[in-house]
């Protein structure tokens, strides 16, 4: 009798397990359901979001980082009034801190939880469409967007697109080519050695030398700069396509390759094997990689890699620790042709469990609308926080930091700058992009569904034993053959045919001819 | 009678020394690191980022603790208001809801007691996982931005349950029949006979319980997004998650270049927030432990 009331026990536990992995109508649909059904939910929150005049509908926002009573402050005073006057919607922050912010987001939407518009990094566009977490764009954007299709063209939006579906909003529109193959140094130090430009890496070299002998209180470099070193010694243009470091496609021989057998890969390696050899580079420049910026922030390193505006980014920062500090950037090989390898580094995606995807368009809407709404959004309220005097922002409090991250809806046919950066770089900046070209796979979504499991394992081979000879930390004759055995063995091979493979696709769905 | 002094053996004494010499370099090698803490929290940033750590304070500075206080006004205050709260509601529920099955479990008396322990343990095994917890916490029991989230999903132990249950079975059952005898109720014997006599047992899950809800942060990361619910851990916890972040490597350059990493001096001045109350309080619970088990360890 016992043994037959614990069998009916186990069972009952079990039937309720089950009937609790089934879903309800009053729950949303899980990630597994079918696109049409989400489709078809996607339309019926349009048609329910087009609420009658009046009727102020909310748009959930996830947003990365803390809340401050400054940002509490504008969204409930100022910006929620606005919206709900010029564009019938209100908007609820949902945030969450930089540390937790991809596992929360990847829970919250695994759990159907309600997030109408949320942020990423566009290089994983594509690993979202395939986990479902972004819904198609293309209707939305038709019917609520208008104002936004003015200022980010067909070239930005295409750089959202996956498998012919607009899926999500690549919203940072400014001059990007030679991105991350810029070397923001210090300028005062490089003055004060008698130097006075940097074109090479012999040049950087020379550079970290006589700063080690004039300021042996300063720690060298910050980053092992491996994109601008490659630039510098690489023969054609290296773009790279894929997830993470592993293969880069040659805009000159328009084919695919395994970064880490390229003679550029040789020669960033064994360069920054005599920058150790030569005790211009700390250990933590390996140990600590990702902590580059944080590093250079301290205000006693020499360089970092950026992109265009590096130094505007980080000065109020490094001089807080150095107040004399000067930021420059340098282009390695600056005769090499200048190339735009993507659609800026971010995108603005809805999910399935959206309530509100017409909202979250039209609130992105709102934002591009003219250039005061986005100054709005992004500075509050001219003449509260800062005044525009001849055609920059000057701000009332330096260290006002903004209410929305200004990197995240940057536009250039809006961006504003401050009073404190040089109309130097403002020509520069202006004119950045004239001579690039574009990148042949500016708009190539690589999708690794069919290789994950090579993916996995070369990049596990290349976090143990590439790094370190990448960033020169241990002897290259020594140990690279090792490696490259590894990486074989790992299958590096058939990635980079997978990645080749969908060029060909790519290229041949959009009529390159190569 | 006289007696006679044993001579100590020489070998006694170097056995001697050297134990009180482990004991003391252990002791030290534990109490360093907190020095060092402490001592940090207390210098100069500058003179940390220039020179290192160090165990005696650099240009001595309480600016670090002012920065945290001031810089957080009230915010700081009420998330300790807020974990002392959650810690004492949380830790009486927990301690009520665990005594009160571990009783019943031990109560030989208490039909498919056996099948009831046989579920509990199964939970300790097999997990429905993260999703799915997460699903039913927020989907089904509307835990979100809910005091309810900070104690709920924590406030039973099938771990504390069984340690609770080995102490309930020790207590002799004939004691339960003799109240039952002179008409006491469950509820009766389980107040004034039970758990009288599982003190320690009591104070034992009490503070593991307490300890629990004092150092929690991940239910404020998976359910609250009030700031005014935040719990002190859950504060503390976002001004050093940055850290964690640059650190992956996942941050925009943008963002990066924007997000205030806490200097090191912080860093230790959290750590210390964090644990002050803990170690200030735990010197006057300990003497009831050693109380609890000495009571239990003399068996004559």
């Amino acid at each position: 009798m016992k043994k037959k009331l614990s069998l009916l026990l186990a069972a009952t536990m079990l039937v309720s397990c089950l009937a609790g992995c089934g879903g309800t109508t009053e729950t949303a649909n899980t990630s597994s359901s079918s696109s049409e059904s989400t489709a078809t939910t996607a339309s019926d929150s349009t048609e329910a979001a087009a609420t009658p005049s009046g009727e102020v509908s909310t748009v959930v926002i996830l947003y990365p980082g803390e809340e401050t009573d400054a940002m509490a402050n504008f969204i409930n005073n100022q910006l929620n009034p606005r919206l709900a006057e010029e564009a019938g919607i209100q908007v609820e922050m949902l945030y969450k801190g930089w540390d937790q912010y991809w596992d929360q987001k990847g829970v919250m939407l695994a759990a159907n939880q309600r997030i109408d518009l949320y942020w990423d990094g566009l290089p994983d566009l594509s690993s979202m469409v395939n986990a479902s977490q972004c819904q198609p764009l293309d209707d939305l954007i038709k019917e609520n967007c208008p104002d936004m299709l003015k200022v980010i063209p067909e070239s930005q939006l295409a750089g959202g697109v996956v498998n012919g579906v607009q899926y999500g909003i690549p919203s940072a529109y400014a001059p990007s080519s030679c991105m991350f193959q810029l070397v923001c140094l210090r300028q005062d130090i490089l003055d004060a050695v008698g130097m006075t430009d940097v074109k090479t890496a012999d040049d950087l070299k020379e550079y970290a030398t006589k700063a080690k002998e004039q300021f042996p209180e300063l720690k060298g470099p910050a980053d092992i700069i491996f994109k601008p070193l490659t630039r510098n010694f690489a023969d054609e243009q290296y773009t790279w396509c894929a997830y993470g470091d592993s293969v880069v496609y040659g805009e000159e021989t328009k084919k695919a390759y395994d970064y880490f057998e390229t003679d550029a890969f040789k020669e960033v390696a064994k360069f920054n094997q005599s920058m150790y050899e030569a005790g211009l580079y700390n250990d933590e420049l390996t140990t600590n990689y990702n902590e580059r910026d944080s590093r250079m922030q301290q205000g006693t390193y020499l360089w970092v890699e950026g992109s265009l505006g590096k130094e505007n980014e980080i000065i109020t920062s490094v001089r807080g620790n150095a107040p004399d500090a000067v930021l420059k950037s340098y282009l390695l090989n600056p005769t090499a042709d200048k190339y735009i390898t993507a659609c800026g580094g971010e995108v603005l995606c809805v999910p399935y469990s959206a309530e509100n995807p017409a909202g979250a368009m039209k609130f992105l809407n709102w934002i591009y609308k003219n250039q005061e709404n986005y100054l709005f959004a992004l500075y509050g309220p001219e003449g509260e926080n800062y005044d525009v005097v001849d055609g920059r922002i000057q701000l009332k409090d330096p260290a006002f930091e903004g209410y929305f991250y200004e990197w995240m809806f940057r536009n250039a046919n809006y961006t504003m700058f401050t009073t404190d950066i040089s109309d130097d770089f403002i020509k520069t900046y202006e004119s950045w992009d004239d001579n690039a070209k574009t990148s042949d796979v500016i708009a190539f979504h690589f999708d690794n569904s069919n290789v994950l499991e090579i993916e996995t394992d070369c990049n596990e081979v290349i976090k143990q034993e590439f790094t370190p000879i990448e960033c020169g930390y241990v002897d290259f004759d020594t140990n690279y053959p090792v490696a490259l055995e590894h990486l074989k063995a790992a299958g590096i091979d058939e990635y980079v045919a997978e990645v080749q493979r969908q060029l060909d696709e790519f290229f041949a769905a959009n009529g390159y001819n190569h | 009678m006289n007696r006679r002094k044993t001579k100590p053996f020489s070998a006694d004494f170097w056995v001697k020394a050297f134990a009180y010499f482990l004991i003391a370099f252990l002791a030290i090698a534990c109490l360093y690191p907190l020095i060092m803490v402490l001592s940090v929290s207390f210098s100069d940033n500058t003179a940390v980022t220039k020179y290192g750590y160090s165990a005696i304070p650099q240009d001595f500075s309480t600016d670090t603790y002012l920065y945290l206080f001031v810089h957080s006004g009230t915010r700081i205050l009420r998330s300790y208001a807020v974990t002392i709260c959650i810690t004492i509601i949380g830790t009486i529920l927990s301690m009520i809801i665990t005594s009160m099955i571990s009783f019943a479990l031990s109560i030989r008396a208490l039909k498919y007691r056996n099948q009831i322990a046989y579920i509990c343990n199964f939970t300790i095994i097999f997990s429905a996982g993260l999703i799915p917890w997460y699903y039913v916490c927020t989907n089904w029991y509307h835990l979100t931005d809910s005091y309810a989230g900070l104690i709920l999903p924590t406030v039973f132990s099938v771990w504390s349950m069984f340690l609770m249950r080995t102490y309930f079975d020790a207590v002799p059952q004939s004691l339960y029949e003799s109240a039952k005898i002179d008409g006491a109720s469950y509820m009766k014997i389980y107040v004034s006979i039970a758990i009288p006599l599982c003190k320690t047992a009591m104070l034992t899950v009490g503070l593991m319980y307490a300890l629990g809800y004092w150092n929690d942060w991940w239910n404020a990361l998976m359910f609250i997004n009030d700031r005014d619910k935040f719990p002190l851990q859950y504060f503390l916890y976002n001004i050093l998650s940055n850290v964690n972040a640059i650190s992956s490597g996942r941050v925009p350059s943008g963002a990066a270049a924007n997000i205030k990493l806490p200097s090191e001096t912080v860093k230790m001045a959290v750590t210390m927030i964090t644990i002050g109350p803990i170690i200030f309080l735990y010197p006057f619970i300990q003497k009831y432990f050693v109380d609890g088990i000495m009571t239990g360890a003399v068996k004559e």
